[in-house]
């Protein structure tokens, strides 16, 4: 399904306008409309268990939820069982609009990883990263396997900056730098299990940025890699998900290490 | 409701691969149940069902393997398969994979069955992959077998890359030998399961996991043993087994697992032993039961309904010197605590339910205990029997350890970082190696959780361990006693004692909250001579 319209594209982006212009701590209170109405992992939700009584709702667990707003909630296992994602719409470095399950995931094999232009942190390691990765992949690459960069930092990064980044790392078509409504994202990067349960590290935009997930939408395997690989084990850890389970060989480990570092006495 | 043997004879189930045609002969699609709210599992009506009590692995006759093989080897050979599993009658069974006797094909898939080991019978156990080729969702079929807690070489201990593929084969060599051939050393529960990298969680979750046990003769599995060396504790039908597994399902009943649960995966619907919420019927008389938390993430804290305490012998693969009453037990994912409880004098008829209350709402670890649990078990007494069982004051000596004069120390951080979990700084990398223990030589392990309120139970293969301090404080009685797992609670130092004395080669240590195993707080030590 493409995105229905321009104008619902633009009625997603005077939304963005009218959220940066009345809200000032974004993150917790326009988090995640899609993940909203999901599964809450409480004891008290382990059903009708028949504990005699009503079940383990002791008062204080619903205290522990702090501010409901800023807890990710699972997603329903309707929705998990389905396979599909949150159809968010996007826009590429391009703008051109997009909707994320139907027309980056649905049957690819992706590779996906949140950042945003301004970030100082992991982000740049991570483009220059996947960057090679992109290399070593050559023209599979848009016909075999799709880079999907989401911004975390919507507002800012328009499909313009965007472009301006990934020109900067040299990324080719196939690799698709996305922006979007911030609450769609948050509730994107949710779903796909990027976050802290402690609300103030989850706060810290970079903390999402040091993750590349891996997946194979047509059969629903995932993975994920820390971006501090080296790019020959995100290769191998994508071929392991999806591009060629055959090259996957069994292997021992090799010896040829120095001693180990961390030994103190003899 | 359909089993899948009562498939089998409507010759409905031709391979355990074909689920497409199975699917449309039952049409799965419209068997949607009433969902449970909230977006969680469907409703099902609690102690429907009797505790399933997994079969013991029956020997094949010998054949010609790598292993080596002395005069009095056992052979096993054993096949990894997918097939449709009960977990309860309310719901259309779920596609699982797991361990089968070739000896016993109509078997339940999970847990697997039970190995039972005798200390120096060597066994080889042939596991043969039958998963499909081309498995969808969650699942990868290229498998490796980890003997939790077992005293191997590095090629029998599940090396996360040395895997078989389906149509492929693979030997385990279990010598079934102490440490020093100490009897000190004697080990009682042990489990087995699949420990591919990156993949353990969703491999373990589909179903594969399943007990060894170990006897010697002191703990010899012989309540009527004549052997003036021998513990006599509850043994036969009244030595069970229990793995505790918290799982989530869909409405047409398949097992769902969120590949997006990075931080640890929680279900809302608790099994023993493959069945959701059944009942147990026992009788006025000793028991055993040998806990072991087979969850991918979850904490337990068990108590009883009645009131009544717990006799714990035995901490992970090993018996505790002594038994010691406790009210409740936690356990954490891959401990494994084994009890006695004692039904005599309590009237027919009285239900007593085993409860979880234990909250945890993410999966970085539970948040307290609650004055209400989930009832998980229920124990329903039906009359009386002969109970020749005791529980000696005395259970199995532990081996002296002299951590003064220790002279290698090493440290090993578990943390977070960048959404991901590492140890000391790296994540899981086959080929850096972060120790390089000698054999015979004793060491003390600084473990310390790198903190963030996340929980880590760390497992340690190859040998056992000696928990020293917490924080810098003994630690509590049953966990004085010899361990392969420790907790590290939120921000804790733990100092263990460890000793490596046999088998040089390469082994893994890891947290066993496997997603965080998965991505990817596994570190690889060389034993060297
Ligand atoms: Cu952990």
């Amino acid at each position: 399904m493409k995105i229905e319209s321009m104008k619902e594209w633009a009625t997603a982006r005077a939304g963005i306008r009218a959220v940066l212009a009345s809200c000032v701590v974004c993150l917790a209170a326009c988090s995640g409309s899609s993940a909203r109405k999901g599964r809450p992992d409480s004891l008290a939700q382990v059903d009708s268990t028949t504990s005699g009584t009503e079940v383990a709702l002791d008062g204080d667990i619903e205290s522990n939820d702090l501010d409901d707003e800023e807890t990710p909630r699972s997603p329903s296992v309707d929705e998990i069982q389905s396979g599909k994602l949150p159809n968010i719409p996007l826009l590429t470095q391009d703008d051109k609009p997009v909707r994320f399950y139907d027309d980056l995931v649905k049957g690819k094999v992706v590779m996906i990883n949140f950042m945003f232009t301004m970030c100082q942190g992991s982000c740049p390691g991570t483009s220059a990263k996947l960057a090679k990765v992109q290399d070593a992949l050559g023209d599979r690459v848009g016909r075999d396997v799709f880079i999907l960069s989401i911004s975390l930092d919507p507002e800012k990064d328009t499909p313009t900056v965007l472009k301006q980044y990934a020109e900067r790392y040299g990324a080719r078509p196939g690799w698709s730098f996305l922006t979007g409504n911030r609450s769609d994202i948050e509730g994107l990067r949710h779903r796909l299990g990027l976050f802290d349960p402690d609300p103030v590290v989850d706060a810290d935009k970079t903390q999402h940025a040091g993750v590349i997930l891996l997946g194979n939408g047509a059969i629903g395997r995932w993975s994920r890699i820390l971006a501090l690989a080296k790019p020959q084990q995100i290769l191998d850890a994508l071929d392991r998900v999806a591009l060629d389970p055959q090259k996957w060989k069994p292997a021992m480990w090799s010896s040829e290490e120095p001693q180990a570092p961390n030994a103190s006495g003899r | 409701m359909l089993t899948r043997r009562d498939l089998l004879k409507m010759g409905l189930l031709a391979g355990g691969s074909a689920m497409l045609p199975l699917e449309q002969a039952l049409g799965r699609n419209l068997l949607r149940l009433p969902g449970g709210g909230n977006g969680g599992s469907p409703a099902t009506t609690p102690f429907l069902r009797s505790l399933p009590l997994p079969a013991t692995v029956q020997p094949v006759a010998a054949f010609s393997t790598r292993c080596a093989t002395p005069g009095g080897t056992v052979f096993y050979e054993i096949h990894e398969k997918e097939g449709l599993h009960s977990f309860h009658p309310d719901l259309p069974p779920a596609t699982v994979w797991g361990y089968q006797d070739v000896n016993a094909p109509n078997a339940p898939l999970t847990p697997g069955p039970t190995f039972i080991g005798r200390v120096n019978v060597p066994a080889v156990a042939r596991f043969v992959n039958d998963l499909p080729t081309a498995p969808r969702s969650f699942g990868v079929p290229n498998t490796t077998v980890h003997r939790h807690g077992g005293f191997q070489e590095d090629l029998s201990d599940g090396i996360p890359t040395l895997f078989f593929r389906p149509g492929e084969s693979y030997d385990y060599c279990w010598p079934n030998s102490n440490p020093d051939n100490d009897p000190r050393e004697g080990e009682s529960t042990l489990w087995y399961h699949d420990h591919l990298v990156d993949f353990t969680a969703q491999n373990v979750y589909r179903g594969l996991a399943g007990f060894h046990l170990m006897f010697d003769d002191v703990d010899s599995g012989n309540e009527n043993d004549p052997n003036p060396n021998a513990l006599r504790l509850p043994s036969g039908d009244f030595d069970v087994p229990m793995v505790v597994q918290d799982k989530l399902f869909a409405g047409n009943g398949e097992l769902v697992y969120d590949s997006f649960s990075h931080n640890g995966f929680l279900g809302d619907k608790f099994c023993v032993n493959g069945a959701i919420q059944p009942f147990f019927s026992v009788k006025q008389r000793k028991y055993r039961f040998r806990f072991l938390n087979g969850s991918n993430a979850r904490f337990f804290e068990f108590f009883l309904s009645n009131g009544r305490s717990f006799v714990q012998i035995g901490a992970d693969d090993n018996l505790l010197p002594h038994p010691i009453t406790r009210t409740s037990i936690r356990i954490a994912p891959a401990e494994r605590i084994d009890v006695v409880l004692d039904f005599n004098g309590i009237p027919t008829g009285t239900a007593i339910f085993l409860e979880n209350r234990l909250q945890q709402t993410s999966g970085r670890g539970p948040d307290r205990v609650v004055s209400h649990g989930t009832q998980v078990l229920k124990f329903i007494v039906d009359g009386p029997a002969a109970d020749p069982s005791q529980v000696p004051n005395n259970l199995r000596e532990l081996p002296p350890i002299n951590p003064g004069a220790v002279t290698v120390q090493r440290r090993f951080e578990f943390a977070r970082s960048h959404g991901g979990w590492v140890v000391n700084g790296e994540f899981f990398d086959p080929n850096r190696v972060l120790a390089r223990p000698r054999l015979g030589v004793p060491e003390i392990w600084t473990l310390k959780n790198g903190g963030g309120g996340w929980f880590h139970p760390i497992h340690i293969h190859l040998e056992s361990h000696r928990i020293l301090t917490r924080n810098g404080r003994i630690p509590p009685a049953w966990e004085q006693g010899r361990k392969d797992t420790v907790v590290l609670n939120p921000s804790e130092e733990v100092r263990i004692y460890i000793e490596f004395r046999q088998f040089a080669g390469q082994y893994v240590f890891h947290c066993h909250n496997i997603e965080h195993e998965d991505v990817a707080m596994m570190g690889r030590f060389d034993t060297i001579l």
